[in-house]
């Protein structure tokens, strides 16, 4: 299960998308998140979902390995929208013992679910699409971040996969001990996840101090005097693409004002 | 190239309050010598500080006292330090701990960016340095390789991608510090031939830092290293011509030279200097000519059936499983009796882990079945606790998953989980201590205090503690040394022999296999290709893949090349003394004691 979570990781694959410079990535997923934030409506909402529907067909990553990758989270989302069906006043449409289903309620949670779904994928798209590193250059060169911060992020990402491995490894060596991790009150389970916490982070400390040596063995001073295999530099689909995102926005704009 | 003298470093330890407790020498007054081109092995057990040493030829410690010159370069002055890691490259023992890129191209050029090679010439490095480190399979592209994923890789695969890296930075010098001590025997033997062949192309010198006397057949010197000193120097024929004191120094000769020195006592040879198998064959078949033909057939292909006993203890029905789309195992069936020692073996991928996880349900089968004593694993009406309790499962590289503060607490865990009472629970952990053959003075000791050995023999304690019937095992002996590795052997042959546990291991260790398991399951590519017995089934993987001799025991490998120079011997035996048996029946009136 802890296997299959894919989020954050890059997939091996040529397009359009994924020969974009991260700058742009970058600066396209937060006009994209603004958008979606700006207006619940319904002219607004279809348009940035054809967009990202097309923005998938483009990057030639399927929905299904992205929706198997971000489903845990799809199913947090719901769950805590949920609580919207109740809680917002209106025209009640049914009750559920002592609760009132408003239908500005329904509404209210299919906006919200909506607009969350939409941004996790639009936000994994980029994530699929460009490899940790290329994203810390553009991230470097869009916030100012300084080399070292960079550099960390770059390690951060590379390690998620290898962490969730460890992270099922040990869950599973504790469990045929005898441990369980979804039974008893919380402060139980608080004390058996502790069984596997504490090694994992035993194990990334050690880890993190042999990665520090190879990389120190490899002569990384801190980013001085480096030189870049895959140097960031605009190409003309980058210049299309950053045309295209300033029509989206006027649009979007203009959609949400107007309607 | 490399020169040292009188070398020494010590590491000091302090409490809490940063007061100075100990100070440990790491390595006393050593010398060493390294010229260009040449392949240079450094042997010791864990702890003789070999890792120490390695270290030093790199900058990454600084000795206390002694001069290290490095390719012309004092490595005391600080002004040469990047200049000596640009010499010397590293490659470390675990390969996910060295790469820093996500994928293969971007960590190949890691290095050379760091020292500042311009964009143009670094592509032009990066694909050279994959194809010296013999990533690109034959018919792909360099191209490809460059931009596969790192999580995608297998553990030999990421070793080779850490070596291209180091390659990038074009060194004079790489030294491997236990490179080769996770990967299999495939991709350990690929790692060494690769060495060599650099070494002998490129004129680079190779340093390499292990506990495996095998790997060192390519070394034109050894250093053996003991409680951080230099105790044995010279060519492998004067290394290996001291077995007794080896064993001393906590190393074990090559299998090869045991038995060679075997077959010089019962005076089947008269020549003792010999260290490769090669030269076995050639003097066996100058000293006795008569007795070896022009051809000899090799056996057949053993085909047996996988015989399925229903009422054994545990039983695989038509199991299938898969990770999302990937299969991973197919329609397998087979059976383990009560009290039986048995191997899994196969190549790295092939579902091993996989396939005995399902036996406590610690994953689920979606198509067939698994019985534990006729119960039916993944029924809901099946108690999985009393499961578990029964089938203790000691994971690879255990001693990552220890997290206590101290031995006993970590030992206790299991059965406190069972709820039983805590005086009964502390009679288990205390008996399972012992079983792993540690003193009870080790109760209060931190983990952290433990050496690498010991903290495997507690974590085994933690599964005993359950008190199981039947004890799954992955990779006991993975990255021990010959010392570690005999102790941890030992305890589970007793444990089988004594306990009356069923045993069921899977190791890549072919002398832990060979010497120890009852029958063997051979699994490759998620399917059952061979059970039975030992020799004949690791005959069978041999004829399948004819490349990897090295899954044979060297007796067995001994016996074979025999047979193909035309000694009609019989090759099935993994036993040395079965198999100098076998050797002198087929010399037959030829040989007289």
């Amino acid at each position: 299960m802890l296997k299959d979570v894919t989020i954050g990781q890059y997939y091996n694959d040529d397009s359009v998308i994924h020969r974009l410079d991260p700058r742009v990535k970058i600066r396209f997923t937060i006009i994209y998140i603004i958008l979606l934030l700006l207006d619940r409506n319904l002219v607004l909402f279809a348009m940035l979902t054809a967009f990202f529907l097309g923005t998938m067909l483009l990057s030639k990553v399927p929905l299904a390995h992205m929706v198997k990758g971000t489903k845990s989270i799809f199913i947090f989302v719901i769950i805590c929208s949920a609580i919207s069906i109740f809680s917002t006043p209106g025209d009640v449409v049914a009750e559920f013992f002592f609760l009132d289903i408003t239908k500005e309620g329904i509404v209210k949670f299919v906006f919200l679910v909506w607009r969350m779904v939409l941004m996790i994928l639009a936000s994994s798209i980029i994530m699929y699409t460009t490899t940790p590193t290329e994203l810390t250059d553009g991230l470097e060169k869009c916030f100012h971040l300084s080399g070292s911060v960079a550099m960390s992020i770059t390690i951060a990402l590379r390690f998620v996969a290898v962490l969730f491995e460890e992270l099922d490894r040990i869950m599973k060596a504790q469990e045929a001990r005898g441990a369980q991790f979804d039974k008893g009150g919380p402060l139980r389970r608080l004390k058996s996840m502790s069984t596997v916490v504490i090694p994992l982070f035993q194990n990334a400390i050690d880890r993190a101090g042999n990665l520090g040596e190879a990389m120190d063995a490899r002569c990384y001073t801190g980013g001085k005097g480096r030189t870049k295999l895959k140097p960031l530099s605009y190409d003309i689909r980058d210049v299309v693409t950053y045309i295209i995102m300033l029509g989206i926005l006027i649009l979007g704009i203009w959609l949400a004002v107007k309607w | 190239m490399i020169k040292i003298k009188d070398l020494t470093f010590e590491y000091f330890e302090r409490d809490e309050e940063g007061y100075l407790t100990d100070m440990i020498n790491a390595i006393r007054g050593i010398n060493f010598d390294a010229k260009k081109g040449q392949f240079i092995g450094v042997v010791g057990k864990n702890g003789s500080g070999k890792s120490t040493f390695a270290k030093i030829l790199n900058r990454l410690l600084v000795p206390i006292e002694g001069t290290v010159v490095i390719g012309n370069m004092d490595a005391m002055d600080e002004a040469n330090e990047q200049d000596i890691r640009k010499k010397v490259g590293m490659v470390f023992q675990n390969p996910d701990d060295q790469i820093i890129g996500s994928v293969v191209s971007e960590d190949v050029a890691f290095g050379a960016e760091n020292i500042g090679v311009t964009q143009y010439k670094l592509w032009e490095r990066v694909f050279n340095a994959i194809q010296k480190a013999g990533l690109v399979a034959n018919g792909a592209k360099v191209k490809d390789v460059a931009d596969k994923r790192i999580n995608e890789l297998s553990g030999g695969e990421k070793q080779k991608v850490a070596l291209a890296g180091v390659l990038a930075m074009e060194p004079e010098c790489i030294v491997l510090d236990e490179a080769t001590s996770m990967l299999d025997p495939k991709s350990r033997w690929d790692i060494i031939e690769l060495m060599k062949e650099l070494k002998d192309k490129l004129g680079i010198t190779v340093i390499m830092i292990t506990h495996m006397m095998d790997e060192l057949i390519f070394c034109d010197n050894i250093y053996v290293m003991h409680q951080g000193k230099m105790v044995m120097k010279g060519r492998q024929e004067k290394i290996f011509a001291d077995p007794e004191k080896l064993r001393e120094y906590g190393l074990e000769c090559p299998e090869i030279v045991s038995i060679k020195n075997r077959m010089f006592e019962e005076g089947l040879i008269r020549d003792n200097n010999i260290i490769t198998l090669q030269g076995l064959v050639a003097r066996l078949k100058s000293e006795y000519p008569l007795a070896f033909e022009k051809e000899v057939s090799l056996p057949e292909h053993i085909k047996t059936h996988n015989k399925i006993d229903p009422t054994n203890a545990i039983l695989f029905n038509n199991v299938s499983f898969s990770y999302g789309k990937k299969k991973v195992l197919d329609n397998i069936s087979f059976s383990v009796g009560k009290g039986e020692y048995v191997a899994i073996v196969g190549p790295t991928g092939s579902g091993k882990s996989t396939m005995l996880q399902l036996i406590p349900a610690l994953l689920k089968c979606k198509k067939g079945a698994v019985y534990v004593d006729g119960l039916d694993v993944n029924d809901r009406s099946t108690d999985i606790r009393k499961l578990r309790c029964k089938i203790g499962y000691v994971f690879q590289y255990p001693e990552h998953q220890l997290f206590a503060k101290n031995v006993y607490e970590d030992v206790v865990f299991g059965p406190r989980n069972v709820g039983i009472s805590e005086v009964e629970a502390q009679k288990r952990a205390y008996e399972a201590i012992s079983l792993v053959g540690l003193s009870d003075e080790i109760y209060d000791m931190p983990i952290n205090k433990l050496s690498g050995g010991q903290k495997r023999r507690v974590a085994l304690a933690g599964v005993l503690a359950m008190k199981p019937e039947y004890l799954i095992l992955d990779e006991p002996v993975a990255g021990l040394d010959p010392e570690g590795k005999k102790e941890m052997l030992g305890i589970i042959e007793a444990l089988h022999k004594e306990v009356g546990m069923t045993i069921i291991m899977i190791s890549h260790d072919i002398e832990s296999v060979s010497r120890y398991a009852d029958r063997i399951v051979v699994l490759e590519q998620g399917q059952i290709t061979y059970t039975g017995d030992v020799a004949s089934g690791l005959y069978e993987i041999w004829q399948n893949d004819s490349q990897a001799m090295y899954n044979l025991p060297a007796i067995m490998q001994l016996l074979i090349k025999l047979r193909m120079s035309g000694l009609p011997v019989d090759c099935f035996a993994v036993d040395m003394e079965q198999g100098i048996n076998n050797i002198k029946r087929a010399l037959g009136w030829h040989y007289t004691p």
